[in-house]
């Protein structure tokens, strides 16, 4: 049978990407990390003598499916995700506040930009002594994470 | 998978990572083991052996018994 339509590198890794940045469980970092390896293995497969569409499809399901590896980063991940996912909230959060309460108030700026800086304070003080706290779980606990992870 | 355990182990300070170019022209992300790791690994062999002698001593007593 022939094939109908040529096969897009560029495209098919889009697709790869989008599906695991779907899942929000991995950070930019993570996916850069993980297509490298992808990459890198495809590199490897085409110099045995695979075309770029079976490179790519046989290292894609070597490295897992997004759920897959979605459950591996989940693992280890969980708070640390939670935490980087609460900062950027509260950043959109804190910066529509600023903003809606400048162009709104010209006129009471200093007062405001005082408030809203407190406010600001008062929410994510707290939330970096939490944020804290995360690194305080010991180093038995990275051992259980280890053991559970499939290396 | 190996990643997620790697990139836990460096928010714990147990390694440390840089992206660097390779031969082939990809980037690749190194790890190196910190001080902070070296140590973290001493004291969980440490008690890795502990435990494991203790379960060593323990059933050789119950072998004898029996």
């Amino acid at each position: 049978m022939e094939k109908t339509a040529a096969f897009d590198l560029s495209r098919a890794l889009d697709g790869w990407r989008n599906e695991l940045l779907n899942t929000h469980a991995l950070r930019p970092e993570d996916l850069a990390e993980l297509e490298e390896h992808l990459r890198e293995a495809m590199d490897d497969l085409i110099g045995r003598g695979l075309t770029p569409e079976e490179s790519f499809l046989v290292a894609g399901r070597r490295l897992g499916s997004a759920a897959a590896i979605t459950q591996e980063f989940d693992k280890v991940n969980g708070w640390t995700m939670w935490r980087w996912r609460i900062v950027w909230m509260l950043a959109g959060v804190i910066g529509y506040t600023v903003s809606s309460g400048l162009i709104g108030l010209g006129s009471n700026l200093t007062v405001l930009v005082g408030y809203h800086s407190g406010v600001g304070l008062s929410v994510l003080v707290p939330l970096g002594r939490l944020a804290g706290l995360g690194l305080v779980t010991g180093r038995r606990a990275a051992w259980r994470r280890l053991a559970r992870a499939e290396l | 998978m190996l990643y997620p355990v790697l990139h836990w182990m460096e928010e714990q300070g147990l390694i440390e990572s840089e992206w660097r170019q390779g031969n082939s022209g990809r980037r690749r992300k190194y790890y190196r083991l910190r001080r902070e790791g070296r140590e973290a690994l001493v004291a969980e062999k440490a008690q890795w052996l502990t435990v494991h002698d203790m379960l060593t001593k323990l059933w050789k007593r119950q072998l004898h018994s029996t």
